[in-house]
């Protein structure tokens, strides 16, 4: 090959490729608002978003788009994306927002409902205006299912209107930003002793139900539990001797039904559900229930559609055969009962206040034949110091919010508690072992909290999803997936991960969570990465890891990747620590932690831990795992 | 100044110094064209440094140097020990050289003089000691340079080599070259050179044709006369292999 | 004039072919191929961007690596040989050599740096993260212009090397102590100017303003100041400036390409 040619080859590639620095990489992206449906969403619930579009209310949404990410993000509410974009962690995950685009409610004919939401004239007129350009009312008449919305306008003109009509005060996009926004799951660590105070006063005074004055007594005062019930004057106890009772009855007055104990059986013919308890304060003790229908579902008799968002589930799930049904029955007790089904358990409708104690369900061996042994549907009640066995789910909630289940033993079904559509709930202290999911939280709600469980040989530990939740202190052994993190803007902290396949799962391509303080040793495999761009956790135990605690922090000096190629062997093998070192490795990593949205999945803790967090849990959770196959 | 009556190389009163060891005092040499001069002394005596000199790879500390410009290439020179590129072909690195001077040159008939045709599609790494001495030899005609300077040309080969490189040696002053050589082979001085110098502590001590320097010494053979000027005992090197050794 | 230029090419040519022929250069030059390909597949599924960053730190060392392997013998190994000695007696200068040398050895040099860089590119291109076709996806501020002019300052960077290489070959003596003292004059210009730097700012000997000049004055600094003011800064978001002047840089670069060079030249054929 003549040099003269090779020469003279590179000089016209590298005179071609020097053009690159003529022409400037553009840092403003050119960007037109895409449809919003094929956004990555986030901000409200998905049931605050269901409800609004059932009943034709808008809710004020803006579209992000980040120089260092190729997705674009679509906000319910204003109010998130604001909090959002104020975070350093989001630019340092995604870049610059290089486009922001809000719903432009100019033209559309903007009106506010007597409830205060906010509708438009002439749907689909809602179009996209430049969020620095457009015009915000704040602190109107309006709001979202969330609370106050702010409404943007791509005309000043129309603000002004709006504000003439429903108050406020427009506000430009620049000064929207100096707002104050707190992070969601601090506000939500603050919730937690709330809820639990809640759960404590709500059980305090259901107790107020068992001490009711006796009026009857079965056997005694009247031959059966019904001819009792009609009997008995409201706010007194029927009283169930020990004994078999062949029993079908619908309670509509305030009454306490007590057994002596689980040998006060009451039976069913085997279908049907057996207990309908329609007022509120009623009560149920000391008693155990049998021979319930197998029918998981049924449709409410004689109703009529009413087109509400989540009638399909109300009126099939809650419908089924089960011991005891709770209908608008708020402030009731379920306490010291025994339930052996083939369906369901309980299920409350519309019963706020139900605390459901002390109680032990037998289900289905196979979970596909059983149903739910507490299904609450729009009831915000306390499960607690109960055992559920077999059947499907232990704990089921349909747009429940502010459910507390704690205290519990689940054992053998599908989930343990699964939520849907529910916010502010408080699942804790919970002991499940062998299901698919221990507890599992869908469908995009918000400010859950999951707290100091223990679960054990199952699918999945805990599984989350929505935003502006907590997952602390949970114990997650030996299961396949420890924890599951389908969530945004949530807080992981203070759990134990030991001796599961993978320890963590990441799962939304939006990385916004936070992820600190958790012990996770002798997994499998540290973390299994999904899509999307890398996850930069801090301040979590990964085992030994590579690398040194200097200056005596507490903190190992060099970032760990528990998904990185080398790293992620580390805990499996001596060789992974080996390589680790390398300065090839090192050489690899220095820049790996720039320019996070432009790369692929994986996950980095800036500041890896040199010991436990929590190193008595985290013992006592090893000697747990000791001995079970697979995990020596 | 016209080329038929100046010689081809002139050497005038050259003095050199390594640092404070002085090398040469004030020699003079002069070559004719179509003359081979024959440099002898024993190891130290200033050999290689005067036909660095005469070579242009060194400039005297004071002295003149003359050479015939013939516009082109103006000295060829042959190292001690030569060596190439090893991963060229011979043909190759005749190639390589021949570009370096003006005008064509003629590869083939540039290994043909020193009889290296056969091997000249082998690789430099592959030839012998002497083969690769006979490429040197080759690489110095190149250009066709009026001067021709060879250092220790034939030393420690086999005689048969040294005769082969005596004759082409030889067939280049018939051309019309000047020829400066530095040698411990007086068999082969004795045959080709017109001229010969004894160089002994940077100075030359006798200068003559070998015939005269027999006569002159009263000896029989260069080899006795070479004893008698030197005032010695033997000669440093005249026997032995002088293979290694490098007298600067 | 032009039989300079012919002897240019000449000497060029024969230097080149020395690099195609020579194992030990081959071996270098796939080891570097095998290492950036590799470095490149582990930032696989991300951007231009992310790759250009993940390579500036192997370029840095593995360049100047391949540079020596290029150069390093190349006048020395002449003058070693007795050969330069044989090369003064012909009508050719020693800036010609040198220039001869420094183009045949760069030309194979570049192609041995530059094409697994082109293969690397093709990681981002053919192994990216497939997109998900439900969501709309945007142009990020990632572009193959920051790769491209990663790929230029990387030839800017190893002529420069190669310049330096060379320019020390050329004086470096035949004898075992010359040859280590050339290597250790090397290793001072690519990784002792940086710490000499480090040095200075530790003894406040040089104050923190002038940095931005005095990381010209080193090689590799200016390389990576370039890389990170041309290719990262332009659009990353989080702050990853060079904090050097792209134009002290340059110069830098330049000037020790034009000056090693020249000192070669001058002293060679000494």
């Amino acid at each position: 090959m003549r040099v003269v040619v090779v020469l003279a080859g590179l000089a016209l590639i590298l005179a071609g490729a020097s053009l690159a620095f003529a022409v400037q990489p553009t840092t403003d992206v050119t960007v037109e608002p895409v449809a919003f449906s094929e956004t990555l969403t986030t901000g409200l619930t998905g049931v605050d978003v269901r409800q609004a579009e059932e009943t034709g209310y808008e809710i004020p949404r803006v579209e992000v788009f980040f120089s260092e990410y190729q997705y674009v993000l679509g906000y319910y509410g204003v109010e998130s994306a604001l909090s959002e974009l104020a975070s350093d962690h989001t630019t340092r995950q995604f870049g610059r927002p290089v486009g922001v685009f809000v719903t432009d409610f100019a033209g559309a004919g903007p009106a506010v409902t007597d409830e205060g939401y906010l509708t438009v004239a002439s749907d689909p007129a809602v179009g996209w205006t430049s969020a620095s350009a457009a015009s915000f009312v704040v602190d109107s008449e309006a709001r979202t299912p969330a609370g106050p919305a702010i409404v943007p306008f791509g005309d000043r003109e129309a603000a002004r209107s709006f504000v003439a009509a429903y108050g406020g005060e427009i506000l430009q996009w620049s000064e929207l930003s100096d707002r104050d926004v707190t992070e969601p799951a601090v506000e939500v660590e603050d919730q937690v002793a709330d809820r639990g105070q809640w759960a404590n006063w709500t059980v305090n005074r259901r107790g107020a139900l068992l001490d009711r004055e006796t009026s009857i007594v079965v056997g005694e005062d009247t031959p059966t539990l019904s001819a009792a019930i009609e009997a008995a004057p409201p706010n007194t106890t029927v009283r169930l001797p020990s004994g078999a009772f062949r029993v079908n009855v619908t309670v509509t007055k305030p009454l306490t039904i007590r057994g002596a104990g689980p040998e006060t059986r009451i039976r069913g013919n085997g279908s049907g559900t057996i207990l309908r308890l329609q007022s509120p304060r009623t009560a149920l003790a000391n008693l155990s229930i049998a021979g319930i229908g197998s029918e998981n579902t049924g449709s409410p008799p004689g109703s009529e559609p009413n087109g509400s968002w989540d009638e399909t589930i109300r009126n099939t799930y809650g419908y089924g055969d089960a011991g005891v049904v709770f209908d608008e029955a708020n402030r009731s007790l379920v306490a010291g009962v025994d339930i052996e089904t083939s369906a369901n358990g309980i299920i409350a409708r519309d019963s706020d206040g139900v605390v459901v104690r002390n109680v032990s369900v037998d289900g289905t061996e196979t979970w596909r034949e059983g149903f739910m042994s507490v299904l609450a549907i729009e009831s915000r009640m306390v499960v607690q110091d109960s055992t559920f066995q077999g059947g499907r789910d232990a704990v089921y909630t349909h747009h429940a919010d502010g459910i507390v289940v704690r205290d519990n033993r689940m054992t053998g079904l599908r989930f343990g508690v699964h939520e849907m559509f529910t916010s502010r709930s408080l699942v804790a202290n919970n002991t499940v072992d062998e299901t698919n999911i221990g507890i599992v939280v869908m469908t995009r709600p918000r400010s859950n909290a999951v707290l100091d469980n223990h679960v054990t040989d199952s699918g999945i530990g805990v599984s989350m999803s929505g935003s502006a939740s907590l997952t602390t202190g949970n114990v997650l052994i030996d299961n396949q997936y420890g924890l599951d993190m389908g969530t945004q803007r949530s807080l992981y902290a203070r759990n134990v991960l030991v001796g599961n396949e993978a320890g963590l799962r990441t799962g939304t391509i939006v990385p916004t969570n936070r992820v600190t303080e958790n012990d996770i040793v002798d997994n499998d495999h540290y973390v299994s990465t999904g899509r999307g761009p890398v996850r930069v956790w801090s301040g979590n135990y990964w085992g030994p890891i590579p690398g040194q605690d200097r200056d005596g922090d507490g903190t190992i000096a060099r970032p760990f990747r528990p998904s990185g190629v080398v790293d992620r062997t580390v805990g499996s093998s001596d060789g992974g620590g080996t390589l680790a070192r390398s300065p090839a490795v090192a050489v690899l990593r220095q820049f790996q932690a720039s320019v996070r949205g432009l790369r692929s999945a994986n996950v980095v803790d800036d500041a890896p831990r040199g010991q436990p967090v929590q190193p008595e849990r985290l013992t006592a959770a090893s000697n747990a795992t000791t001995g079970q196959e697979g995990h020596p | 100044m016209s080329q038929d009556t100046n010689p081809a190389l002139e050497l005038r009163e050259i003095t050199h110094a390594y640092g404070d060891v002085s090398v040469l005092e004030g020699v003079s040499v002069t070559v004719e064209r179509g003359s081979v001069v024959a440099l002898l002394g024993p190891n130290g005596s200033g050999k290689t440094t005067l036909l660095s000199i005469a070579a242009g790879l060194l400039d005297p500390d004071s002295g003149a140097v003359s050479r015939q410009q013939p516009g082109g290439r103006t000295v060829g020179y042959v190292p001690q020990r030569p060596a190439f590129r090893p991963q060229f072909t011979v043909a190759e690195t005749i190639e390589f050289y021949s570009t370096l001077v003006p005008g064509a040159v003629d590869v083939e008939e540039t290994l043909d003089r020193v009889g290296l045709t056969a091997v000249a599609d082998r690789r430099v790494a592959a030839l012998s000691g002497g083969m690769t001495r006979l490429l040197g030899l080759a690489q110095a005609t190149i250009g066709s340079p009026p001067i021709l300077t060879l250092d220790e040309p034939a030393s420690g080969l086999d005689p048969q080599l040294r005769h082969h490189i005596a004759d082409a040696i030889v067939d280049i002053a018939a051309d019309g070259t000047a020829v400066l050589l530095a040698t411990h082979d007086l068999a082969a001085a004795e045959r080709i050179a017109d001229e010969i110098l004894v160089l002994d502590g940077g100075s030359i001590v006798a200068r003559a044709s070998p015939a005269q320097l027999c006569e002159q010494a009263d000896a029989d053979s260069l080899d006795g006369a070479f004893d008698e000027i030197l005032g010695r005992d033997g000669l440093v090197g005249v026997h032995a292999s002088a293979g290694g050794d490098v007298d600067d | 004039m032009t039989d300079q230029r012919r002897r240019i090419l000449s000497v060029a040519q024969r230097a080149f072919e020395s690099v195609c022929r020579n194992r030990t250069v081959l071996a270098v030059a796939a080891g570097y191929a095998i290492a950036i390909l590799g470095f490149a597949w582990v930032s696989s599924g991300g951007g231009y961007l992310a790759l250009s960053l993940n390579l500036l730190t192997p370029l840095e060392v593995l360049v100047p690596l391949v540079a020596f392997a290029v150069g390093y013998h190349a006048i020395l190994g002449d003058r070693t040989r007795g050969e330069l000695a044989v090369l003064r007696t012909y009508p050719l200068s020693g800036r010609s050599y040198v220039l001869g040398v420094y183009l045949g050895r760069l030309a194979a040099l570049l192609v041995a740096v530059l094409v697994p860089l082109v293969l690397a590119s093709g990681i981002v291109v053919f192994f990216r993260e497939e997109s998900v076709s439900v969501i709309a996806a945007h142009d990020t501020v990632d572009t193959p212009i920051v790769y491209v002019r990663l790929f230029v300052l990387t030839a800017v960077f190893a002529s420069t090397a190669l310049a330096i290489t060379i320019g020390v070959s050329a004086l470096a003596g035949t004898r075992a102590s010359g040859i280590a003292l050339s290597i250790v004059s090397l290793l001072a210009i690519l990784i002792g100017l940086d710490l000499a730097i480090v040095a200075g700012l530790a003894t406040d000997l040089i104050g923190g303003g002038s940095l931005d000049a005095l990381l010209a004055v080193s090689p590799l600094s200016a390389f990576r100041g370039l890389v990170l003011e041309l290719v990262a800064a332009p659009i990353a978001a989080a702050p990853i400036a060079g904090g050097i002047h792209p134009g002290w840089a340059t110069l830098g670069l330049a000037l020790w390409t034009v000056s090693m060079l020249a000192i070669g030249s001058r002293f060679v054929f000494r």
